[in-house]
């Protein structure tokens, strides 16, 4: 698979005047993310999952190895501007990502700030708009939506900006139940139907599972990488790490080692229901 | 009380003057205000606000709103009109008893700045309540372009401009936060004398600024993602035109300078 963004031995840390510290967050990081993937990116505080963020799109260049981005290296100032049009980048507190008093004209900071031509910016602020459903909220005042909805039109800003990949870096963190899922279904609607990469950095163990691959951050470096069903089945090496597992996917995983046979990655309800209901039909 | 602040609040509609360039409403607007302290009698000042009337009529704005920008300044309105009738004096004496005297110019002229006042707020009030703040801090960028030559960073201004409207409501709503946070911890910040009140603002505003140097930092990141560079190489979304209606409108309020002129020494000058 064609890959958009290459992490090659990369090495971080944050420079501070406390010598003595040990302020390494990322150590010798490698991972690739293909074009057109949807990534989960998982880890405990501290892990070096959002210092992973912010490495993707240049706003942090690495001290050991390499990033590249769509083959251009983050660490050279000249690619900083192309580097910045392929990776969108969307942060916690939507709050302080908006930038105009208007949400047709922050979702139009973008593109203007790339120089495109108005009409062509009315075109992508219109569409990007209706395809994260906040179109009819054009006209409002971003202060008096929902936290989910300034999420929203969060994304919204990067898709006008038409970036082949969008890096969020725990976009629901701030949000309720409703707003969590307003953004998921946003963020799986931008992969699924408009093909952009998605890389999304969460602590939410029931939205990593929704991706098509999970990384697993601990110690500034990758803990498990695969499939959500290859990942979750390591639920005591995750609860190691500090991580939680979804509740079913513990569930099972106790009964199994109480002898019942029932797969090891189930990730959610249905499937768990429906292994469980097997189970319940044999041994009647 | 702090809600009460209608700087910058848009009222959306799609009227004549909603539609008309900010350009143009920035000077009419400015034109209008420097008029108003220009009318020196009863007919002069009827008629700019048989004008702001018009205006206001026109941009289909709700007459309730007005009445919301002009609440906060109702203190500042009954204390100059106090101040005015008291110290000014001229023309017929009305009253008079030790060291006060009330005259007919007194009355006069605390009535002309209560209504200047008034109407100075309302014109600027239509201003905004007709005009996106991204749409008038860019009308404003490019009427002050020129200064660019003497090297003034028009853009950098009018973005912060446009960054200080956005984050206002954030901030009151910081500060409610906060307050109660303080209030909470047993904080007392509605006792005790102003010196005393003031003091108990402190805690206030610390974590207020700490947390909007956070947010400045944050925001720049959030920018420099979105390929924010400054000025240079910049496109706007709504293009701005100053075509018909633009040139009409600004060249009747230039004429309406003519006309309170005219008034003003047709009718004699009573102020």
């Amino acid at each position: 698979m064609n890959e958009i963004i290459k992490f090659e031995n990369v090495g971080f840390k944050y420079v501070t005047d406390d010598e003595a510290a040990d302020n390494v967050v990322i150590s010798d990081l490698s991972l690739s993310i293909g074009k057109g993937s949807f990534v989960a990116v998982l880890g405990h505080n501290g892990s070096g999952k959002s210092t992973l963020a912010k490495l993707s799109n240049a706003i942090l260049v690495p001290q050991k190895g390499k990033v590249t981005v769509n083959g251009m290296d983050t660490a050279d100032e000249s690619n900083k501007d192309s580097i910045r049009r392929t990776v969108g980048m969307v942060f916690q507190n939507p709050d302080n990502q908006i930038v105009a008093t208007i949400v047709e004209d922050d979702v139009a900071f973008g593109p203007e700030n790339l120089g495109v031509d108005p009409d062509e910016i009315r075109k992508r602020v219109d569409s990007a708009l209706k395809s994260v459903g906040m179109y009819e909220y054009k006209d409002h005042e971003p202060h008096k939506l929902s936290g989910g909805q300034k999420q929203r039109v969060a994304i919204a800003g990067i898709i006008a900006m038409q970036t082949e990949c969008i890096v969020l870096d725990e976009p629901t963190a701030m949000l309720d139940p409703r707003g969590r899922k307003e953004v998921m279904k946003t963020i799986k609607h931008l992969n699924k139907d408009m093909g952009i990469t998605v890389v999304f950095i969460t602590h939410y163990m029931d939205e990593a599972v929704q991706a098509d691959r999970v990384i697993v951050m601990d110690d500034g470096t990758v803990a498990f990488d695969g499939k959500p069903k290859e990942v979750f089945r390591n639920t005591d090496k995750l609860k190691a790490i500090g991580l939680d597992v979804p509740q079913v996917t513990e569930l099972s995983c106790l009964l199994r080692k109480d002898g019942i046979d029932i797969r090891a990655d189930i990730l959610n309800e249905e499937e768990f229901i429906e292994a469980f209901s097997k189970i319940a039909e044999v041994s009647e | 009380m702090i809600k009460d602040i209608t700087i910058g609040q848009y009222f959306p509609g799609n009227s004549f003057v909603h539609k008309l360039d900010p350009r143009a409403k920035l000077i009419i607007t400015v034109l209008f205000m420097v008029l108003i302290f220009m009318c020196k009698n009863f007919y002069s000042l009827a008629f700019m606000l048989v004008l702001l009337a018009a205006a206001i009529a026109v941009s289909k704005v709700p007459f309730k709103m007005f009445f919301k920008s002009l609440k906060p300044i109702v203190p500042i309105v009954i204390f100059t009109t106090i101040l005015n009738i008291f110290y000014v004096t001229g023309g017929t004496v009305l009253f008079s008893w030790r060291f006060i005297t009330i005259s007919t110019k007194g009355i006069f002229t605390a009535l002309f700045m209560a209504v200047r006042i008034v109407a100075l707020i309302i014109s600027s009030s239509l201003l905004t309540y007709t005009t996106t703040p991204t749409m008038l801090t860019d009308g404003l960028e490019r009427l002050l372009s020129p200064l660019n030559k003497l090297h003034i960073q028009v853009h950098t201004l009018a973005m912060i401009m446009t960054l200080a409207l956005r984050f206002i409501p954030t901030l009151i709503e910081e500060v409610d936060k906060i307050m109660n946070a303080q209030k909470a911890r047993g904080a007392d910040l509605e006792s005790g004398n102003i010196l005393q009140r003031a003091k108990a603002l402190v805690p206030i505003l610390v974590p207020l600024f700490v947390s909007s140097i956070r947010r400045a930092y944050e925001l720049a990141f959030a920018m420099e993602c979105r390929c924010y560079s400054g000025g240079e190489g910049r496109t706007r979304m709504k293009k701005m035109k100053f075509g018909l209606n633009e040139s009409v409108t600004v060249l009747l309020s230039v004429v309406s300078i003519a006309a309170v002129v005219l008034i003003n020494n047709l009718f004699g000058k009573i102020i």
